[in-house]
């Protein structure tokens, strides 16, 4: 089933106002993820994999 | 995903329920009128049917209130068709302890179709909540929470017909994947806060510190320690030089040499006997030799290791046939091979067979052994003879009055003095032996080896607790955004949700114009022109949760039934003939329960419409229920309430 057009694009807004900018490998991996929780259709290890590809700001850290 | 309810069937319950069986046919029609009267089981229905599409349980109380008569048990199937598969949801009750047990009936299935509880496709199963249900199996009181300022029905009814539950669900899995995280690091460490890190930063430059000084006490030592051997070495030189000056002394010292050379030699040549015997533990001792025969004797009276090898369940795994006669099937060969690999391999096999032979066969002349360790013994007391016989000659040479000589012995003896320092100031900066550590009493901050461990240890201790944190950092974020999606998806749903309402409510709240200005968790009212209008009839408030419900059901990813009670009771005759001619042309399926007042106006609606609509009427003659279909007796029934 395809995501509802509506939800599509409220997803896209909000990985565009993500800071810093998430990698594309990111965007096509957490809008997957996101396909298959609204079928009740994820694993958990499907969210591990999409969280630690989570870009942060770690600097001044060291 | 389509569902449809093809009927239902109820044994001994109250109202007009003792014995009921609707059928809606294999395929139902699109819409379907039931005549009932009021107290013939509208309500008890449509709440069976809330509780059979829902997981919800059903208080013993409820249970016990559906009791018909003086019969112990009762029961209600609600029958359906999933994307065209049959489904039966099912309820056992018994009232005298007011249980009710849940089964589900599925055709097609390996396991008999029967089973407890709730079985539904994944995805419908979460999506049908108590909420849910309300909405489709409507429940007249939506149409006032929906309204109600204080209450988030209409957002709720958004979330879960969109499943934004699903995405805004995904938290959850987050912070357990965090729990986890955390739990790990707390088996290291339990700092994962900056001052936490800060603290475990700074222990790691510390042992760094120590290390470096560490390094350099070792390399200092080292240097001084070869330039005193050198030192040693040259003042050894120079007293044998000096020694040689005199006549006699020096062919004593002569002969002293040569037979030094010789023993050197033999303790060498028996080093190397000893060490090759030490390989060949039959030659140590008679009691490792007669240990090992008996171990190769044990192993073949054992028939060990197992003649099965891997290979033979590798190539049973490719046969038609077990050994034992039974057909194999392609379970039953996957299950061979992954238990192959517990098995010896027939190499493996072979090389503890190769063992066992060389076991038994064990031969070894212990007493060599041993005589060659009193031969090295002796070899080495010899030596240290000989050293002794060269210091007397150096001591003869100095009572003599060489004072020359005795200054070069003092000076190697201070030499040697520093060595021996030098060397157990060494030893201890780098000695790696567990015991000397322990005996010399050496901790990280004085032994080099020791204080590498704490670095590699504290190293760890402050990477884990970087990485948690990091963990939770990239958590933190995906949680917000998480977030974003959920609150920019309700919102773009709302509105469109809200535009649709509108455009109906143009069509059935033609009496007074209405129109939803606002769905922020309830819907605002207003009138067009003349602002927020909090209080609107019944009829009203109808209309306005039939418009919003079906502009929400009819656009959802799910098509699912419609199923009201007296949709039309409270509606003026306008809007009466609106919702009649409009709403049920935005549903697959639509099962309205009215009673014969509400023919007039709105079910009237339906009389032209042919082959798609049912019509059933439930009438109930000296007790006896009976359903009659039609649209004749449908049109023409007189109810008590009616008459």
């Amino acid at each position: 089933m395809s995501m509802d057009p509506d939800i599509e694009t409220a997803l896209t807004v909000a990985l565009d106002s993500m800071s810093p900018e998430p990698s594309e490998e990111f965007r096509r991996r957490f809008r997957k993820l996101c396909e298959n929780a609204l079928i009740s259709n994820h694993a958990e290890s499907e969210v591990r994999r999409v969280l630690e590809l989570v870009t942060i700001d770690t600097e001044g850290e060291s | 995903m389509q569902v449809l309810i093809r009927g239902w069937s109820a044994r001994n319950l109250r109202g007009g329920l003792r014995h009921l069986d609707i059928d809606l046919g294999e395929q139902p029609n699109r819409w379907t009128l039931i005549q009932m009267a009021n107290g013939m089981g509208k309500t008890t229905t449509m709440t069976l049917l809330r509780y059979a599409f829902t997981d919800e349980e059903i208080p013993p109380s409820v249970v016990q209130s559906f009791r018909g008569g003086d019969e112990a048990t009762g029961s209600f199937e609600l029958r359906l068709l999933i994307d065209n598969r049959p489904y039966r949801l099912g309820f056992e009750f018994n009232f005298r302890d007011g249980s009710a047990t849940r089964y589900t009936v599925r055709a097609d299935t390996r396991d008999g179709g029967h089973v407890a509880g709730r079985v539904l496709p994944t995805e419908l199963s979460d999506l049908l909540t108590p909420q849910m249900a309300r909405l489709f199996v409507f429940d007249g009181e939506l149409a006032r929470a929906i309204r109600d300022l204080r209450q988030r029905a209409a957002d709720e009814a958004i979330r879960s017909l969109y499943r934004l539950s699903q995405i805004s669900g995904l938290k959850s899995s987050v912070d357990k994947l965090v729990d986890l995280e955390q739990r790990r690091a707390a088996a290291m460490t339990s700092a994962s806060e900056e001052r936490g890190l800060t603290r475990l930063r700074n222990a790691r430059n510390e042992a760094s510190a120590v290390k470096r000084r560490l390094e350099n006490e070792a390399a200092s030592t080292s240097t001084s320690l070869e330039i005193r051997r050198a030192e040693a070495a040259r003042l050894k030189a120079a007293i044998e030089e000096h020694i040689s000056e005199d006549e006699g002394l020096r062919e004593r010292l002569r002969a002293l040499d040569d037979r030094e050379r010789e023993l050197r030699t033999d303790v060498n040549e028996l080093n190397v006997e000893v060490l090759t015997a030490l390989r060949r533990p039959p030659c140590v001792h008679p009691r490792l030799l007669e240990r090992l025969q008996s171990l190769g004797g044990r192993l073949f009276e054992l028939k060990l290791p197992e003649t099965m090898s891997a290979e033979f369940f590798r190539d049973l795994a490719t046969r038609d046939t077990c050994i034992c006669g039974r057909e194999l099937g392609h379970d039953e060969r996957e299950h061979i091979i992954e238990g192959a690999h517990r098995y010896l391999a027939q190499d493996q096999i072979s090389i503890i067979n190769q063992m066992k032979l060389a076991l038994r066969s064990t031969e070894g002349d212990a007493q060599a052994f041993s005589e060659s360790i009193t031969r090295l013994s002796g070899k080495l007391s010899d030596r240290q003879r000989l050293r002794t016989e060269r210091e007397r000659l150096e001591i003869e040479r100095v009572d003599q009055g060489d004072d020359e000589l005795e200054l070069l012995q003092q000076e190697l003896a201070t030499a040697r003095s520093d060595i021996d320092r030098l060397e157990a100031q060494l030893e201890r900066l780098t000695t790696r032996d567990s015991h000397r550590q322990r005996a010399l009493r050496l901790t990280w901050e004085s032994n080099l080896p020791q204080c590498e461990t704490e670095l590699g240890e504290r190293e760890d201790r402050l990477s884990i607790a970087t990485n948690t944190r990091t963990f939770k950092l990239k958590a933190e974020a995906f949680k917000s955004l998480i977030d974003d999606v959920d609150r920019l998806s309700l919102d773009r749903l709302r509105e469109r949700v809200r535009l649709r309402t509108n455009e109906k409510l143009v069509r059935i709240a033609r009496t007074e114009r209405l129109e939803v200005s606002r769905i922020a968790g309830f819907l605002e009212i207003a009138t067009p022109g003349f602002g927020t209008k909090p209080e609107i009839s019944e009829g009203q408030s109808l209309s306005v949760a039939y418009a919003f419900l079906t502009s929400l059901l009819s656009d959802a990813p799910y098509r699912l039934p419609f199923v009201v009670d007296s949709p039309a009771v409270s509606l003026d005759a306008v809007n009466r003939r609106e919702v009649g001619e409009l709403i049920p042309g935005f549903f697959d399926q639509m099962i309205m329960f009215v009673i014969s007042t509400e023919r007039e106006g709105f079910a009237e609606a339906f009389y032209e419409k042919g082959d798609d609509v049912r019509f059933l009427t439930i009438s109930r003659e000296d007790g006896e229920t009976s359903v009659v279909p039609g649209l004749p007796f449908f049109r023409t029934f007189q109810d008590r309430d009616a008459a």
